[in-house]
């Protein structure tokens, strides 16, 4: 068998034998940081972890707390040190498998001035082992209300509906023609119970948004026909009728990058948004609040 | 100087011209050499056997026709000024492959793969119809998989047919069948092409340099040559096959011949009959077909004009048993190509050739799929059924698709001495619609909805010159013109020039611009494009006006008696070209590009390398390219998913006796590029509502688009044919029963990489084709 044969049977055997699948290795655990600024707030608050995977396997990853990073906001000239707050929560966390709590890596302050919207805010963080992180978001102007002009009542099934209800709201808002995302949510003040929407679009039905945190997405719109879908109360709970809250929600670029890939079919996340030497997000949003009755049928 | 002085010398005479033509059938042998050994004149047919020889001293000249796979055959001439016409017919050669020819010093020729195309400049490639059946097809000989395994083109998996050209999408090359667009030649999906192989005489592929008569495209053109049907007596040939059955007739007709070549496949005939006899369970209720027809009539002098039409439908339609014994959910998809040409042939004197052609081609689709609702379930623990007359069906599908194009074009080729001269129009009028209008429970950012109509108008006129500088130095030079109307006019320069340096060793260069008014909405980097060859062909955005590209090609060809070696190197760069948005992930793309595209530019550059090398019965052949195909957009670059670094294929065809063959394909190269995962990580979502940062999932992190490679690509393929000949009813008949086995060595070889975050992290991978024989029986009569 001459050389070159040799060469080649090698050359096949050794791609013959692939194995199916391979293991996925790396090398470090990264640091997460999750913050958004929401305009009028009088407080800003950055979370900060480590994204480590759980020692058994199939127990998938959790953040530990970063409990000794130097946390900086900047506006313009003024810069604010956030520090870890002694007592209490302000910022809260809840990773699925929590060995530790991740709200301990949570870095807070007042702001003086409250976030501004339109203001460009920028992120130093410095880790212990000398690691700069970076980030800047500008904080989007919050959305006017313009329809409903008068206090509304939105209908609620109890149990879900079958078919496209008549029986709808309509919505229209201006000023959030700049916002990278826009999302519509209603809010009980009983919190033991969540209203779940639906946009009815006209041709076709209706888009149900079960996903995440039972928001809308409606960016790029100016108006909206929303239907209630359902209501769910824990159990004991009822809820006949009472005051709610319509939320319309602009976000800026870096968080509508962050949530982009949550609505895709099999999520995959950017390692990054708003965000240089760390994974997570630095982002902002500004909301209004139109108040409605929730009315359950 | 001296060469002026020659070529001045040389502008009077006679003119020789005429038609090379196989012996018995009358057919014309696309590309052909004439020559006349005393006066080192030469002159090659092209793809209709025509060739002129002009300023021919006064005497008696012998002059000699050859052609691939057909003996040469040698006239004696006498010319005493004024036109002289031979025509030759040349007897086709018994064995497939007895020799390796050698038509020039510069280049090898060969029946079994692909051979320069003549011209000065860097060549172009043909691929004779005889090299389409030796390499192992899918099933069944394929077109479009044996331009496949030319250097040039890439393929974006085993399971697609469509052309990637030297780092161009697909489509940004052009596939023209008797100088007409054609649409999606593909079947089921793009897994095979639909170009009937008996109706093919030759394949020309352009992957750079291309003359200023190429089509409007800026990275290719592969334009199929069809036959034009004996015309000594009715022939018919055949093939049955696994998948499809077809059938070719062709013969006299009046003056001149016909060509009839159709296929079809028979699965779904046959398993719809065993269903409703309800001898299965089960039926396939997907089925294609296709027909070409052509109709060549001569005119006055060497005059042809020629009517041909092709046809091929596919779709999936499911009968109403089956709908309500798999949970109500039915389809009725149906699509295909249609096309319609006239090409008419006239010299208007011996050394100026009219080349006209008018026609009409589109692709089209229908797609609607429906779910029954309301209906009476009948559920066990495998399947739900629903009886009869019970619910209604409710529209979940709609989508529609629509390309057409019609042309009017008209070419002057002028004969000299050392010099050619051509020039020609086209028009084109253009006009596509595509729309998915109602789609349930998809994700819409992977299957957006969408409509979009265009109707892009455009004309291109071009003129360029051939001149043979010496004897040793070719060159050529022209301009093609791009008029598309609101998406902007182009103009674009082509040269090229080649140098005989030595008998054996020639060299060559060129480049060009090119534009193209059109683009695909399907996104290559989304996994359907691995499965789906069809392009969505759409116009240019108006923000984009023309895509545009620009290369630079240089080669160098080696040839002896037995060995050929060519070397190609290029450089290209596309502008305004359509691009994806961001999507690292092919799973997560979108499948269609509309309105959220990026304008971007693309850069490829490579080196090709083919040797072929025939020792006894046996015709070597190895290919290895080197590639590099970009984009970039929005500050991004990243690597073409198509893209395979190395490639390196190697072929070996046998002469098994004198009537079969032996031969097999090895093609080993990198993995195509895909996105790395960097880490795993659970993704927390703000509720402004709470104020909690609250766990949406968990989920592998990617890093830049592209930055990495899946596994390497291994497949052997090997196929076997052998031909009987007998007498059956008076006449001879030759039997060729072929056998073929793809991917012989059942090499998991990868086509897309999916990271696994529960449990042990790892990579899982999506396979290409596996261990896939095949065999079926062809004749001719």
């Amino acid at each position: 068998m001459s050389k070159a044969l040799r060469l080649l049977v090698l050359a096949v055997t050794l791609v013959a034998c692939e194995p199916d699948a391979t293991a996925l290795t790396f090398d470090r655990d990264p640091v997460v940081v999750h913050s958004v600024l929401e305009a009028g707030a009088t407080s800003a608050a950055v979370l900060v972890a480590r994204i480590q995977r759980n020692a058994a396997p199939g127990d998938g990853v959790t953040g530990v707390p970063v409990t000794d990073a130097q946390v900086r906001l900047i506006a313009g000239t003024d810069t604010v040190i956030l520090t870890r707050p002694q007592n209490g929560r302000p910022c809260r966390a809840s990773y699925q498998t929590p060995p530790a709590d991740a709200s301990v890596g949570c870095y807070t302050a007042e702001l003086p001035a409250g976030v501004q919207a339109g203001s460009e805010y920028r992120l130093l963080i410095r880790l212990a082992d000398g690691t700069l992180i970076r980030g800047a978001t500008t904080v989007p102007h919050a959305p006017v209300f313009t329809q409903p002009t008068a206090p509304a009542e939105l209908h609620v099934p109890r149990t879900p509906g079958g078919e496209v209800s008549t029986d709808t709201l309509q919505l229209a808002w201006s000023g959030a023609a700049a916002a990278a995302r826009l999302e519509v949510r209603v809010m009980t003040v009983i919190r033991e119970c969540g209203v779940t929407l639906r946009h009815v679009t006209g041709l076709f039905g209706s888009d149900i948004q079960y996903s995440g945190l039972m928001a809308i997405d409606v960016t790029g719109r100016q108006s909206a026909s929303i239907a209630g879908y359902m209501i769910a109360c824990a159990q004991n709970v009822t809820f006949d009728r009472g005051p709610g809250s319509l939320m319309l929600t602009a976000y800026d670029a870096n968080y509508s990058r962050y949530v982009l890939n949550r609505t895709r079919a099999r999520p995959l996340h950017e390692a990054a948004a708003g965000i240089d030497g760390a994974w997570g997000v630095f982002g902002a949003l500004a909301t209004a609040h139109r108040d409605v009755t929730i009315v359950a049928r | 100087v001296l060469d002026l002085l020659v070529l001045l010398a040389a502008l009077t005479g006679g003119t020789v011209h005429g038609v090379v033509r196989a012996q018995g059938s009358l057919e014309p042998l696309p590309h052909a050499t004439v020559s006349i050994a005393e006066l080192k004149r030469g002159a090659p047919a092209d793809a209709k056997g025509y060739f002129v020889l002009t300023d021919i001293p006064d005497g008696r000249w012998r002059a000699e026709a050859s052609a691939i796979g057909y003996d040469s055959h040698a006239l004696t001439i006498v010319v005493a000024g004024g036109t002289v016409r031979i025509d030759f017919e040349l007897p086709l050669r018994p064995v497939p492959m007895p020799v390796l020819e050698v038509r020039s010093a510069a280049t090898g020729l060969t029946e079994t793969a692909a051979v320069p195309l003549p011209q000065p400049g860097p060549p172009g490639v043909r691929v004779q119809s005889r090299a389409l059946r030796t390499v192992p097809g899918l099933v069944e000989p394929d077109v479009l998989r044996a331009i496949q395994t030319l250097p040039s083109v890439a393929a974006m998996s085993d399971y697609s047919s469509a052309l990637y050209v030297r780092g161009g999408g697909a489509d940004q090359s052009m596939i023209t069948l008797d100088g007409m667009p054609l649409f999606n030649p593909y079947h089921v999906g793009g897994i095979f092409s639909a170009i009937p192989i008996d109706a093919v005489s030759a394949v020309d592929v352009w992957a750079g340099a291309m003359p200023a008569r190429a089509g409007d495209r800026v990275s290719g053109s592969v334009l199929v040559h069809t036959r034009e049907g004996g015309r000594d007596r009715v022939r018919s040939s055949g093939a049955v096959g696994l998948l499809s059955s077809n059938l070719t007739v062709d013969g006299p007709l009046a003056a001149g011949s016909f060509l009839v070549s159709g296929r079809r496949t028979y699965l779904d005939a046959m398993s719809n009959a065993a269903y409703a006899l309800r001898l299965t369970d089960l039926t396939v209720p997907y089925g294609f077909w296709d027909v070409y027809s052509k109709a060549t009539l001569p005119t006055r002098g060497m005059g042809t004009i020629s009517v041909s039409g092709y046809l091929n439908r596919e779709g999936i339609h499911m009968p109403e048993r089956m709908v309500r014994e798999m949970d109500g959910s039915k389809a009725a998809f149906s699509w295909g190509s249609s096309l319609l040409a006239v090409n008419l042939r006239q010299p208007l004197s011996p050394s100026v050739l009219l080349q006209a052609r008018a026609g009409y081609t589109d692709f089209r689709g229908s797609f609607d799929a429906w779910e029954l609702r309301g209906g009476d379930f009948h559920c066990t623990i495998n399947m739900c059924t629903i009886p009869p007359g019970t619910g209604n069906y409710e529209h979940v599908v709609s989508a529609t698709t629509a390309a057409r194009d019609l042309v009017g074009a008209a070419d002057l080729t002028w004969y000299r001495t050392r010099h050619t001269l051509r020039a020609g129009v086209q028009l084109d009028a253009l006009r596509f619609d595509h729309q998915l209008l109602h789609i349930e429970d998809v994700d819409a950012s992977v299957f957006p909805v969408f409509s979009t109509a265009s109707a892009p108008r455009s004309v291109a006129v071009h003129a360029e010159e051939e001149l043979s500088v010496s004897s040793r130095l070719t060159a050529r030079a022209g301009a093609r013109v791009l008029m598309a109307g609101s998406l902007g006019n182009a103009v674009l320069p082509r040269i090229g020039a080649n140098l005989q340096i030595t008998p054996h060793l020639a060299v060559n260069a060129g480049g060009g611009a090119y534009a193209q008014a059109v683009r695909s909405l399907r996104n290559d980097e989304s996994v359907a494009s691995s499965f789906v060859a069809y392009d969505l062909i759409a116009a240019q955005p108006a923000s984009a006006g023309l895509a545009r590209g620009v290369d630079a090609v240089a080669g160098v060809t080696l040839a002896n008696e037995n060995t050929a070696i060519r070397a190609d190197t290029y450089v290209k760069r596309m502008t305004n070209l359509v691009l994806p948005p961001i999507s690292r992930d092919p799973m997560n793309a979108p499948v269609v590009v509309v309105d959220e595209h990026r304008i971007g530019e693309g850069f490829a550059r490579g080196l090709e390398i083919t040797a072929q090398h025939r020792q006894g019965r046996a015709e070597l052949s190895l290919a290895y390219a080197l590639s590099r195909s970009d984009r970039q957009a929005d500050g991004e670059r990243y690597t073409a998913r198509f893209e395979r670094r190395h490639l390196v294929d190697a072929s070996a065809v046998y002469n098994w006796t004198d009537r079969g063959t032996l031969s097999a394909r090895l093609a080993y190269g990198s993995g195509q590029p895909t996105t790395p995962v960097i880490g795993i990580t659970e993704m927390l979502q703000y509720n402004p509502v709470t104020g909690v940062w609250e766990a949406a999932h968990s989920g592998a992190v990617l890093g830049a688009h592209n930055a990495a490679r899946l596994p390497g690509y291994l497949r052997l393929d090997v196929a076997a044919r052998r031909s009987y000949s007998r007498r059956w009813f008076g006449r001879p008949v030759t039997v060729t029963p072929f056998a073929q086995v793809l991917n012989v060595l059942n090499t998991r070889n990868v086509l897309i990489g999916e990271a696994q975050v529960y449990g042990s992290p790892r990579m899982s991978y999506m396979p290409q084709l596996p261990f896939l024989p095949s065999f079926g029986l062809e004749w001719n009569h």
